[in-house]
């Protein structure tokens, strides 16, 4: 007698399915595969991308840099270039951060921590590396 | 250990690292070897489409767009190259007609239920074997990889509605085809 309800021959083709499982490929499948793959050129679209743009900032900061210069008033050649007056900002921002740093050190925290550093140093040399050797 | 996405591996072949390739062919070589085997119905031929498959996933990699899963796209490829291989082994690429025999569903359980595994799993295939690839293909990937009848359509480039047609003429015809293997066998045994 037929009996095709879709949805038992749905659930009994799932079954069936379920049951034959998959096909395994040779054991060596993928070290074949990878070794085939080694062969084959690397892939670095991004290195590639970022060259490019690596380039073209290389070719255009300078440019950028001539063209305000000289919109600004500057000469548009090197010959304009001061170099005290360029240098001014970096030497500025290496003075504060000196200052910063001598400040810090000056508070009594920084020379105590540096001290408790070169305690923990000496104890673990002289006396926890002696302890182990002698075990 | 944590289960990372394809995305992920496939990002980092991208950036160069050509061994993370490894966790997607070892993911994915069952199943792109399953259909491959079914359509081609040879191991060695099946282990050379796979093996390509795998090939030109990786050369082709820059190319894949996510906005598919990396398996659907990998397993348009699979079916791809063993159609190219069918028609160079000039097999028979087209479907069968329908199958009109009635079905005994309850009786085919019955049947399968007094059977051994291995025997149940071994006459399984051999009605596997009489659908046309594309059944196979379209019931393999609904059933064994449970893929949406969309996606199916997009791997093997057909309409939804005539995978829908083909997948129920396939279920009818593996259901006929077990239901003639049980009884021939239940014949040899008396």
């Amino acid at each position: 007698m037929s009996k095709q309800n879709p949805n038992d021959l749905d659930k009994s083709t799932r079954r069936w399915m379920g049951e034959a499982g998959l096909e395994k490929p040779s054991t060596d499948f993928t070290n074949l595969v990878m070794e085939q793959v080694e062969k084959k050129p690397r892939l670095y679209p991004y290195k590639r991308g970022g060259n490019l743009f690596n380039t073209l900032l290389a070719v255009l900061v300078p440019i950028a840099y001539f063209a305000y210069n000289y919109m600004s008033g500057g000469s548009l050649l090197p010959g304009g270039f001061n170099l005290q007056t360029e240098a001014q900002p970096y030497v500025r921002v290496f003075q504060i951060v000196t200052e910063k740093v001598a400040l810090d050190m000056s508070t009594p925290l920084v020379p105590l921590g540096i001290i408790a550093i070169v305690a923990l140093l000496a104890f673990d040399r002289l006396i926890l590396r002696s302890l182990s050797l002698n075990r | 250990m944590s289960y990372l996405k394809d995305e992920h591996y496939i990002e980092r072949v991208l950036q160069g690292d050509h061994s993370s390739y490894a966790m997607l062919v070892e993911r994915h070589k069952d199943m792109v070897f399953t259909l491959a085997y079914r359509m081609l119905k040879n191991h060695e031929e099946a282990e050379e489409v796979a093996q390509d498959a795998f090939l030109k996933a990786y050369s082709s990699l820059k190319k894949f767009r996510k906005d598919s899963r990396f398996s659907t796209w990998l397993y348009r490829i699979v079916y791809n190259l063993s159609v190219s291989q069918l028609r160079k082994n000039k097999k028979q690429t087209q479907s069968l007609d329908d199958d009109q025999r009635p079905l005994d569903l309850e009786d085919t359980h019955q049947k399968m239920d007094r059977l051994e595994q291995d025997d149940r799993r071994k006459f399984i295939q051999q009605a596997l074997d009489s659908l046309s690839y594309d059944e196979q293909t379209i019931i393999t990937l609904y059933y064994q990889d449970d893929l949406p009848v969309g996606e199916i359509a997009d791997i093997t480039q057909m309409t939804t509605s005539n995978v829908k047609v083909k997948l129920h003429r396939a279920r009818k015809r593996l259901h006929a085809q077990l239901g003639d293997i049980l009884k021939q066998e239940i014949n040899s045994l008396l």
